[in-house]
């Protein structure tokens, strides 16, 4: 699990297996790193071999806990990888933005801050 | 619009044949041409208006027989609409159109007053001549098409004939609406009330088909196969007595009693015993023969019970296969007891078991020994049990029309490999090691990859639910359990705590994930704890 800021932009990594046993230090990392000057942050799920409904529930948790913040989240994941599957069988394509890349990602930050209304606008 | 004027008298006989020809081929035309839609409501008004414009008449009604109540019911009408929307009823027998349907012929009435027509509102409507015809099909009566005139008018034989002509096609058109209109209910009905798949049970391969019967309609044939609370399977097929809706409404309401019964854990023969009672006192006038049998795949066993049904067919790998001697005990529903005696049958890996219907055996012309001892034959096979099902209907129903026919047939999987389990504590720290024992594992069965992801996702599920769900802070212990056969791959995890309901928002999603990703999944929880059984079937059967 690393954390990088790339242009303003905290992009967290994750590799290996997800499940209940790792799922805690990543909500407590993303609860001290990510600040509320952040507009958007992206999780890169390239490296991830395995994901179980504990990603999933990660996934619903840390949406909504940015979304109080008008923060957005961005998950990457690449085409044709395995936790595809996951991610289908848990009905979850649709109500994340999902991007195939990190650099899709960056690029589409700025533009997601940008579709919420400046009288909502986080600081920063 | 040419009318006939069939009154004048000095048309030659010729001339009026020409024109009742002429008629009837508009009157055809109609008919036939409306005959595609079905609809026998509109098809009727359509008649009807034809029926005025060719006669020259001013009213045109017909009744159609309530067998039962022995009453003529107005369904459809012209000039005297009040006739339908009043829904009139004429007994048989009785009145102008009652004389009609109990007398089977024609009946003409010059004058109308009380004494020759029961029915006020042709009287209201002041119709002064009358003439009708009765509508018989298939050498039965089904109602009565009359025409009226508001004008003192003489019905000669021609129009008489011409008549009863246009009758006779009415009465082709409502028997083949309503019967077709019965056929495709029944059949929709009985369709709906076959099994959508066959249970998916591991260790066991499923196949059944239904062939309705080619003209005559449906029959009550069924089968039916679903599992148990406990994990054993029901397996059925059934035959009602009868045809048509009513037949596929009795086999619906057998089929929900037996699972029913079923259900509620009762053996073979008390289910049986049940639905002989159930059938006494509901279904009076209806029989059914009915073989039910319980299969218990861990023990290899089947219970079977008989009421009146043709014996099954068992086969054992390097055995002949054979009728299995299961007494044989009154059709449900033909006797107050009906106390079925049930036979246990062991059966070994590769064993085939067909329930079938009359409808694959029996033949006038062929004595049923030599038929049975042809079906025996065919259960002789090895291939694919899908090619087994398709060969007995090749073999032995390619000649059957007047009946319908239903077979569903088991096999105990012949290569059940595996039985790995590994026991370990209920710790999240220990999922990762699971998962690397499950890709082993799989990789060494030889498991398609497509399949791999979804087989560890689900398992995974079952195993974090476990940890999360069976024990308190003290923990426990989760065993997983692996098999395989031919067909299917089995993941059985097992806990020994008492599960709770699942917390917060997004939790319980477990299930789902599970239900999304294996072809089966099978969560039995009790006393002991909880067993969640996954499946996957690794290729499709042929």
């Amino acid at each position: 699990m690393t954390l990088d800021v790339i242009d303003g932009v905290p992009v967290l990594r994750l590799a290996g297996e997800v499940d209940m046993s790792n799922t805690p230090a990543v909500r407590r990392l993303i609860a001290t790193e990510i600040g509320n000057k952040v507009v958007a942050m992206v999780l890169d799920l390239s490296g991830v071999t395995y994901l179980d409904s504990a990603g999933i529930h990660l996934l619903y948790q840390l949406e909504s806990k940015l979304e109080v913040h008008q923060q957005h989240l961005i998950v990457v994941v690449p085409t044709g990888v395995g936790i595809t599957r996951t991610l289908q069988a848990a009905g979850v394509i649709g109500s994340f933005v999902l991007v195939s890349s990190v650099e899709a990602a960056l690029v589409l930050a700025p533009r997601l801050s940008e579709a919420v209304k400046p009288g909502r606008r986080a600081v920063g | 619009m040419t009318v006939v004027p069939t009154s004048d008298p000095r048309r030659l006989q010729q001339d009026d044949a020409e024109h009742a020809l002429d008629q009837l081929r508009k009157l055809q035309a109609v008919t036939d041409a409306a005959l595609a839609n079905l609809k026998v409501e509109d098809l009727l008004d359509e008649l009807l208006v034809r029926v005025q414009e060719v006669m020259g008449v001013d009213t045109a009604a017909i009744l159609l027989l309530d067998d039962e109540a022995d009453v003529l019911v107005a369904q459809a009408a012209k000039g005297i609409e009040e006739e339908v929307r009043q829904g009139v009823r004429i007994p048989v027998g009785r009145g102008f159109a009652g004389r009609i349907a109990a007398e089977r012929r024609p009946v003409v009435i010059g004058r109308v007053d009380h004494g020759n027509v029961m029915n006020p509102i042709l009287r209201e409507k002041k119709i002064v001549s009358l003439a009708g015809v009765p509508l018989i099909t298939q050498g039965r009566i089904i109602g009565v098409l009359h025409v009226g005139s508001l004008t003192p008018r003489t019905f000669t034989p021609a129009d008489v004939q011409l008549l009863q002509l246009v009758g006779d096609r009415v009465a082709l058109a409502i028997f083949v609406g309503l019967y077709e209109r019965e056929r495709v209910i029944a059949e929709t009905l009985q369709r709906s009330l076959l099994p959508e798949s066959l249970p998916f049970v591991f260790g066991l391969d499923f196949a059944a088909r239904y062939v309705p019967a080619g003209g005559e309609g449906i029959g009550g044939d069924w089968y039916d196969a679903f599992v148990l609370p406990n994990g054993n399977v029901a397996i059925a097929v059934g035959d009602v007595v009868g045809r048509g809706l009513r037949a596929a409404a009795v086999m619906g309401r057998l089929r929900n009693a037996l699972r029913a019964f079923a259900f509620e854990g009762h053996s073979p023969e008390e289910t049986l015993e049940l639905m002989n009672a159930m059938i006494r006192f509901l279904d009076q006038d209806e029989m059914a023969t009915l073989i039910y049998g319980v299969l218990d795949p861990r023990k290899r066993r089947l219970t079977i019970a008989n009421a009146g049904h043709l014996p099954p067919v068992v086969s054992h790998p390097r055995q002949r296969a054979a009728l299995v001697d299961v007494s044989t005990h009154p059709p449900l529903g033909a006797s107050f007891s009906s106390r079925a005696d049930a036979l246990t049958v062991d059966l070994v890996p590769g064993s085939t078991v067909l329930l079938y219907t009359d409808g694959i055996v029996e033949r006038r012309s062929v004595p049923l020994d030599e038929r049975l001892t042809m079906l025996c034959d065919v259960v002789d096979w090895d291939g694919p049990l899908d090619g087994l099902v398709d060969s007995v209907l090749a073999k032995l129903g390619g000649d059957q029309t007047s009946d319908d026919m239903a077979l569903l047939a088991v096999r105990l999987s012949q290569d059940v490999t595996g039985g790995y389990s590994m026991t370990v504590d209920a710790d999240p720290a220990r999922l990762a090691e699971l998962r690397s024992t499950l890709r082993g594992w799989l990789a060494d069965a030889g498991v398609p990859s497509d399949l791999v992801f979804d087989i560890l996702v689900a398992t995974g599920e079952a195993c974090a639910n476990a940890i999360e769900h069976a024990y308190g802070p003290g923990g426990g212990q989760i065993e997983m359990t692996l098999a395989k056969s031919e067909e299917y791959l089995e993941a059985t995890i097992r806990d020994h705590g008492a599960w709770r309901e699942p917390r917060g928002r997004h939790r319980g999603r477990g299930l789902s994930m599970m239900r999304r990703l294996a072809a089966s999944v099978d969560v039995v929880s009790g006393a002991d704890g909880t067993q969640i059984r996954l499946g996957w079937k690794l290729r499709s059967p042929q």
